[in-house]
């Protein structure tokens, strides 16, 4: 019976890992394959251990298991929030995006009190673009009305 | 030699020379807290407008760069949760915590007075010892590297606790990952899957700001929903004393001898890293303080790395300054810096160019005794502005610094996309309690790793015992069979009390 289900599924993730470094090294040249080889290899060894230690131990009490899956909608919300920013920050541009991203984050965490969401979003996204951007001269992507402008 | 030295200290009395080194240090601290930028970048930009300065300007100002970027980084790494630049990423572990407790000022006290020691004690060495130790680090080939990497790593394993396994599986599965990218010795792409940006391999600051900074922001969605975050509100608002007292000073001292004797040493051989430096510390610092439990915000947690990877800085520019072989990579900056006007690094240096030499190394001093105050008011200030806003809103500060330094790096959205990566992996394996932090060091060592070992291998005719016959080689392979076996041998220790028990 297995015990500790994450280590099991982890474990499982890095076999599957193991094995495809280990076939694709192949295709390498000899001196670029050893390395690979040797590494995954040895993690395989690692993660068999780790398979064998997830059915030993006691069982998690099932309460406990269904409070924990509550606690990640929050966290799911600002994963896709993350995956959106990275998806439009070139296309959008970095003021609007990374506005729209701490305003979101502050939000999904809980806060819920409009002025000092907005100002707060605003103000440090100003002072973060002034010292990057016109400071320091990093050059933070613009968005595409922008770009259309510039020709 | 004291002549020269007392000519080194004399240029720095010039108001220009002083304000350039002044100078440096303030940017140095300002680049240093802000993630994705680094003293390396802000060299690398600096060093073709330095073309038209007089050398000593020039020089002073790069040192004070070089000096107070490091430390700066250890500020949002306390602060934050967020290493300002790679060198703070041990520091997080017990600083951050330390906030949380509401000892962010003493954190960034205890990281500042460490950062000074350590850069003092660098410099001294850098000023008296830098062609003897030089030389020593000459002795180092690639089995030498090689067995060095594999100490590295074992105190990574080591710094594991109670999980040795799990720890033992994370730095191996950094090594499967160092080898994304070009092969260092035939480069040849590997797993690249045709996206140009890994042939350099993951990049590294974007991965810690991932797992780090994306990581803390995640799991402070948990700590909503259960209610914690008005408990924790309570503490991380204060900031407390800055300056340890002299107990305090008495319980580091130790930690500061073995932290700055480590990064010395590390600094000294080309090529083996800060980031070796900072675990090497941590670890020896967690063995030697057994009855306290690091990663909870222990004073000894932030003093060991911010000492260490301070007393690499001027240590890394003794094989420059001696024989012309950069330390590191923002050390062989130097050289371009010193190339531009008209100088070569090595020991033509000292001879053709004295006043130039001890002027770098009288720099590195000073530099280190300006950052002392600089940093506390750095630090000060931003604490004071940082952690007295709501915590929700602290929150999306956060993220906003995460998301523009990890573009910063090399301008990407590449880059983005890897703290992202890192952080939602990070954050899901934290669940089941598995902690990404030891996969840093196998990263960066793997390939320093790989190349060593297939030249030892070249060497030695395909011969494995090459690792055994040379003598520095066999002592670090000791150390860490010693440094892999101690938790073991304490685990078997614990195992048998309990069953008398």
């Amino acid at each position: 019976m297995i015990v500790r289900k994450g280590d099991f599924y982890f474990s499982l993730v890095l076999d599957f890992l193991c094995v495809f470094v280990f076939a694709m090294s192949f295709s390498f040249p000899s001196e670029a394959a050893i390395f690979p080889q040797i590494s995954s290899a040895l993690l395989f060894v690692l993660s068999g251990f780790l398979m064998f230690n997830s059915f030993k131990g006691k069982q998690v009490a099932p309460k406990e298991a269904k409070r924990e899956k509550f606690q990640y909608t929050s966290a799911v919300l600002l994963i896709l929030g993350f995956v959106a920013y990275a998806l439009l920050l070139n296309f959008l541009g970095y003021i609007i995006t990374t506005l729209a991203l701490v305003y979101y984050t502050i939000f999904v965490i809980g806060y819920r009190k409009q002025k000092w969401l907005i100002v707060t979003s605003i103000v440090s996204v100003a002072v973060t673009y002034a010292l990057f951007r016109l400071v320091l001269g990093v050059p933070l992507p613009v968005s595409f009305i922008a770009r259309l402008i510039q020709g | 030699m004291l002549e020269n030295i007392a000519l080194g200290f004399g240029q720095l009395l010039h108001p220009t020379v002083f304000i350039a080194l002044f100078f440096g240090v303030v940017v140095g601290l300002i680049v240093g807290a802000l993630p994705g930028l680094n003293d390396s970048i802000t060299m690398a930009v600096l060093i073709p407008v330095t073309f038209g300065m007089d050398p000593q300007i020039a020089l002073a100002l790069l040192v004070g760069i070089y000096v107070a970027a490091c430390y700066g980084g250890s500020i949002p790494a306390i602060l934050l949760n967020i290493p300002g630049t790679a060198s703070s990423v041990v520091t997080c572990l017990d600083g951050y915590k330390m906030t949380q407790k509401g000892q962010s000022g003493l954190a960034l006290g205890i990281s500042t007075t460490s950062s000074v020691f350590g850069g003092l004690y660098s410099s001294l060495v850098l000023m008296f010892l830098a062609p003897f130790l030089a030389i020593q680090a000459l002795r180092f080939g690639p089995p030498e590297y090689f067995s060095l990497a594999i100490m590295g790593i074992s105190t990574v394993v080591g710094m594991a606790g109670k999980d040795l396994l799990k720890s033992l599986i994370i730095s191996v599965l950094g090594l499967v990952i160092s080898t994304i990218g070009m092969s260092p010795q035939v480069g040849y792409p590997r797993f690249t899957f045709g996206i140009d940006y890994l042939y350099d391999g993951i990049p590294l600051v974007p991965m810690l700001i991932g797992l780090f900074g994306v990581t803390s922001v995640l799991e402070l969605a948990d700590t909503i929903k259960n209610d914690l975050l008005s408990k924790a509100n309570l503490d991380i608002k204060k900031i407390g004393r800055m300056l340890p007292d002299k107990k305090m000073v008495k319980r580091l001292l130790p930690v500061w001898l073995t932290s700055g004797t480590i990064g010395n040493i590390i600094g000294i051989i080309p090529g083996a890293g800060m980031i070796m430096a900072i675990y090497m510390a941590y670890d020896q610092a967690k063995r030697r303080n057994k009855d306290k439990e690091f990663g909870t915000g222990i004073p000894e947690g932030v003093a060991a790395p911010e000492t260490a990877n301070n007393a690499v800085v001027a240590s890394s520019m003794v094989p420059l300054m001696a024989l012309g072989v950069p330390g590191n990579s923002t050390s062989a900056l130097f050289i371009g810096a010193l190339m531009i006007q008209g100088m070569r690094p090595g020991p033509s240096l000292f001879k053709d160019f004295p006043e130039v030499a001890y002027l770098i190394i009288a720099a590195f001093f000073v530099g280190n005794l300006l950052m002392g105050p600089l940093g506390l008011a750095l630090g000060k200030f931003m604490s004071s502005s940082i952690l007295r806003l709501n915590r929700y809103l602290l929150n999306g500060v956060i993220i906003l610094l995460c998301v523009t330094g990890a573009y910063s790096v090399r301008n990407s959205t590449f880059d983005v996309w890897i703290m992202i990566i890192f952080g939602v992996i990070s954050y899901v394996l934290n669940k089941i309690k598995f902690s990404l932090t030891p996969i840093i060091l196998p990263l960066i060592l793997g390939p320093m790793m790989e190349q060593n070992l297939q030249q030892s291998l070249i060497l030695s005719k395909g011969s494995w015992s090459i690792f055994f016959t040379s003598p520095i080689s066999l002592g670090l392979l000791i150390v860490s069979a010693l440094f892999l076996l101690a938790p073991v041998w304490k685990a078997i220790k614990e195992k048998r009390k309990a069953k008398v028990a």
